[in-house]
């Protein structure tokens, strides 16, 4: 009886030991949980501001936080009750070697032996947020790993290009490949001991395969995702774009091009109504079609300060009416005011800001997985003087070249042919006869876009086109001849520009596709290379977000 | 553009060759005309009796025309298209004078617009009854119309549509008149062509050969330039890779245009014996093509239904030259385009020792007794042909 008395007063002191070491490992656990969603954070940084840019999109809901264990003393306190999460995100759990930790499911601390050092329960963790869990408690886990309002967006973000790629295009070869190839990858992952339940090992692998951890895990189940956000969906689907050609109040005529006519009018405040001309296709049951699925979902889908923002389309087959509505621009086209307008001595600044804008607006559309196709000045629009956007992409086609017919000729848009890339220049097709084959269609890229831009630079740089009036023959031949032939005349005005610079343009410009640097790296490029001034800017800006008092 | 010719004050936008030919020629042309009177430049031409009685009648119904403009022409039908623009046969209201009309459509600044009015007014000095005659230039809106002499008899490119190849006698009359054109262009005006091909040779069923849509206007050709590809291309080799133009850029265009009248088809790439086979209807070891020396290094387009532009471009520069099979046409006009589709300029004919060529002095110096009229008064009716 005594002894009894002596054990149990024994215990009781051990006990408050544990208690206490476990609070200050708590605390440490803690503040790695920081420290990980701050990584988070920036890493989906660009798909917040995609979010928060989004005027069609509801707020993303709430982030639902996984339930606070408190420590506790003594007694053990019955299972905290929480409302089920919205959405399942499961753990990524993984053996653990904590110590002196407690069970977040059944709150029993971990009994762990001091003199052979090794672990009596088998502990679990999550490799995201933290929870630990004995072996016997993982079925009892909940789905609601920590996810934050960053990890939302992007998840959002991506539901919807998987959800438009789904319903637009056929899933390649490719990416049933990548898909088969992920599963493997993430199943040799797995570490279990030899001693495991065949029914544990197979219930982990599971809990493995569907985690936060990666976006692209989560992209892979979003078809479960967008079950639970009809809200959202709705939101995203062709109703809330679609406009009646009788809601529109279209007004004066802006300007005529080989697409269709611009013309200034009203949509709840001053817009710019774009008439698409499809009768490029003789078949008048697929103008509607194509129109919806090469043209409006790219732009239903770009939300960007420099792409020209996108209100709505017009789509009325019976009356051949096709149209894009977008926000109006006040001033002239990129092209006016660096040929046209009365000669201007340009600021250096000026030329590195409007390039840099481009090419953000690039790498976002490229990022989306849309071509421009027609990039030049002339498809570049001045909000003021010192702004841009980007209009009038995914529209060009070899086919809308072909009316009106000239003999031996293809009429083109004005200087054409210096935006297009030799790759390109070369997949026009004629037949014995001399008739252009309008049916071949021009391999547009990535890297096409990007030498388009690299002629654009040329034209902010020195302000004029590459070849002037050089005959089409000449220009044609030149450009397929590479780059060192065509640039040979080039020499002179290309001494004026800066080392950088003229490297930077001769690698738009490559003649090798797979040289060319893409859109995103020249916006780095171009912002390291910004005049002296822009750059003290940059610097204040980063030291006040850096200092602790503000 | 603008901004850059600001910046280019010389004004080099033609060829210095060119540019300066054209300078002289104007105060040339000034100078004559102010000191010869009409009658004398047309007897000074050397031309035949009836080649300046029709020169004369064009110049007699060209005075009475006063006024040009949009409300004075009267549209009756499309005559053809191409890189310049739409070509409409037209009325003159007032005197009923039935004109070839070419309209361009060129979105630019007005001062430029009137800078080539101003330049198409040298067309006004152009007197030969080997250039096609002209009435008068003027801007509506944003449209250039430059008035120009009928012709019924269309261009030799519709002409081969119609009939499919060209008897050598009557390329030969050709030959003679599109030489003579150039040289009084070159002589008496001053300018290059630089666009010779069979869609800018005109005839009619008085058997007139003339040329039409030569580079009178430097303002014009740079306002086009941008606007456009071609699927053919009769520019010279050397002219591809960069070299000024000069008049043997366009006798390589000369003869380039008599292969292709003589043969029926665009020559590039070269027809092989197979293909003049088929064309001739006979056995293959029946071809014999002159200088069948291949180029070296130069491997030829592998489909040949289709093609890339660039590759047609290529072909120019680095394939051999096309030539005609023997027997189934004469030395003499072997020779004469062999001389014209030398690759290096230096070698190639000029337009005298064109005019000395016995190919060229058969036609020059007899008449036909008007066969060629009527060959062309009966093409005027026919369709063209399926393919």
């Amino acid at each position: 009886m005594s002894d009894e008395k002596k054990k149990k007063r024994g215990f009781f002191r051990y006990s408050v030991l544990t208690t206490s070491s476990f609070s200050s490992w708590r605390r440490s656990s803690t503040s790695g949980s920081i420290s990980q969603s701050s990584r988070t954070t920036s890493k989906t940084t660009t798909s917040s501001s995609v979010t928060s840019s989004n005027p069609i999109n509801a707020p993303p809901p709430t982030a639902t936080s996984s339930s606070s264990v408190l420590p506790s003393t003594s007694s053990e306190p019955p299972p905290p009750a929480s409302a089920p999460p919205r959405i399942s995100i499961y753990h990524k759990m993984v053996p653990s070697k904590s110590k002196f930790r407690q069970c977040d499911v059944c709150e029993h601390i971990f009994i762990f032996d001091f003199v052979r050092k090794q672990h009596l329960d088998d502990v679990y963790a999550c490799n995201v947020c933290g929870i630990r869990v004995h072996k016997g408690c993982l079925d009892r886990v909940k789905n609601d790993c920590k996810i934050t309002t960053q990890y939302m967006g992007g998840i959002l973000e991506n539901a919807v290009i998987q959800s438009n790629k789904k319903q637009w295009e056929k899933p390649t070869t490719a990416s049933i490949s990548k898909s088969l190839t992920t599963s493997p990858t993430c199943s040799t992952s797995t570490t279990m001991s030899p001693a495991g339940v065949e029914k544990n090992v197979h219930k982990t692998r599971k809990l493995i395969s569907m985690t936060t951890s990666t976006l692209d895990d989560v992209t892979t189940f979003n078809s479960e995702i967008n079950e639970e956000m009809d809200e959202e969906t709705v939101l995203m689907t062709w109703e809330d774009v679609t406009i009646k050609l009788t809601d529109v109040d279209v007004m004066t005529k802006i300007g005529d091009g080989r697409f269709g006519s611009v013309y200034f009018g009203g949509y709840h405040g001053n817009a710019a109504v774009r008439f698409v001309n499809m009768n490029y296709l003789s078949q008048e049951d697929r103008r509607a079609d194509v129109f919806a699925t090469e043209i409006v979902s790219a732009y239903k889908n770009s939300r960007h300060d420099h792409i020209a923002l996108f209100y709505g389309y017009v789509s009325d087959p019976v009356t051949n009416t096709y149209a894009i509505v977008t926000n109006f621009y006040q001033h002239n086209t990129l092209y006016h005011r660096i040929h046209e307008q009365l000669s201007e001595d340009f600021d250096q600044s000026w030329t590195f800001q409007i390039s840099l804008q481009i090419c953000q607006a690039m790498s976002y559309l490229h990022k989306k997985k849309i071509l421009h196709r027609d990039l030049r000045t002339k498809n570049i629009l001045l909000d003021n003087p010192n702004r841009v956007v980007v209009t009038d992409f995914a529209l060009m086609k070899l086919e809308r070249l072909e009316n009106p017919r000239r003999n031996c000729t293809l009429l083109i848009p004005n200087h054409w042919i210096d935006y297009l890339s030799p790759e390109i220049a070369g997949n026009l097709m004629i037949d014995w006869r001399g008739d252009v084959l309008f049916q071949h269609e021009l391999p547009f890229s990535q890297e096409s876009d990007v030498y388009s831009f690299g002629t654009i630079f040329f034209e902010l740089l020195l302000r004029r086109m590459p070849t002037g009036c050089d005959s089409w023959d000449q220009k044609l031949y030149a450009k397929m001849c590479g780059q060192k032939a065509a640039l040979q005349r080039l020499d002179a005005q290309l001494q004026k520009i800066d080392g950088k610079l003229h490297e930077l343009l001769l690698e738009c410009w490559s003649s090798q596709p797979e040289k060319r640097p893409s859109f995103q790296q020249i916006v780095k490029r171009i912002t390291v290379q910004m005049p002296r001034k822009e750059s003290n800017k940059q610097k204040r800006r980063s030291t006040a977000h850096e200092n602790p008092l503000f | 553009m603008s901004s850059g010719k600001r910046r280019n004050p010389l004004g080099l936008s033609l060829p210095p060759t060119v540019n300066e030919q054209s300078e002289s020629g104007e105060a040339t042309a000034e100078e004559a005309t102010a000191t010869v009177p009409l009658e004398e430049q047309l007897k000074k031409l050397g031309l035949t009796e009836p080649q300046t009685q029709r020169l004369s009648e064009f110049l007699q119904v060209k005075e009475g025309i006063k006024e040009l403009s949009e409300d004075m022409l009267q549209t009756e039908g499309e005559l053809g298209h191409g890189n310049g623009g739409v070509v409409n046969k037209c009325v003159h209201r007032k005197t009923g004078v039935i004109m070839a009309r070419k309209l361009v459509h060129l979105e630019i600044k007005p001062s430029v617009r009137q800078q080539i009015v101003k330049e198409l007014a040298v067309l006004h000095k152009c007197n030969s009854p080997f250039i096609v005659g002209f009435y008068g230039a003027f801007v509506d809106n944003n449209d250039i119309s430059i008035c120009m002499e009928y012709m019924d008899g269309l261009s030799l490119d519709i002409v081969l549509k119609k009939v499919g190849r060209l008897p050598e006698k009557f390329v030969g009359r050709i030959s003679v008149a599109v030489v003579r054109g150039l040289t009084y262009l070159k002589d008496e005006i001053k300018i290059l062509h630089r666009d010779v091909k069979p869609s800018n040779m005109l005839v009619n069923s008085n058997g007139e050969i003339k040329l039409c849509d030569f580079g009178v206007s430097g303002m014009l050709i740079d306002s086009m330039a941008n606007s456009f590809v071609g699927t053919r291309s009769y520019m010279a080799p050397e002219r591809l890779t960069g070299s000024h133009y000069t008049i043997s850029s366009d006798i390589w265009s000369f003869g380039l245009s008599l292969v292709e009248l003589l043969i029926g088809r665009y020559p590039v790439p070269a027809p092989s014996q197979a293909e003049y086979a088929t064309m001739f209807n006979v056995a293959e070891n029946e071809i014999e093509l002159a200088d069948s020396l291949e180029e070296p290094n130069y491997h030829p387009p592998s489909n040949p239904a289709s093609m890339a532009i660039f590759e047609m471009l290529d072909y120019i520069v680095n394939g051999p030259p096309p030539t005609l099979p023997k027997r189934f046409f004469t030395d003499e006009v072997i020779g004469f385009v062999s001389k014209c589709l030398r690759k290096l300029p230096s070698e190639r004919a000029t337009l005298k020792s064109l005019t000395a060529d016995v190919f060229f002095t058969q036609y020059a110096d007899h008449d036909d007794q008007g066969e060629f009229a009527v060959f062309v008064k009966g093409t005027i009716n026919l369709p063209k042909l399926n393919p």
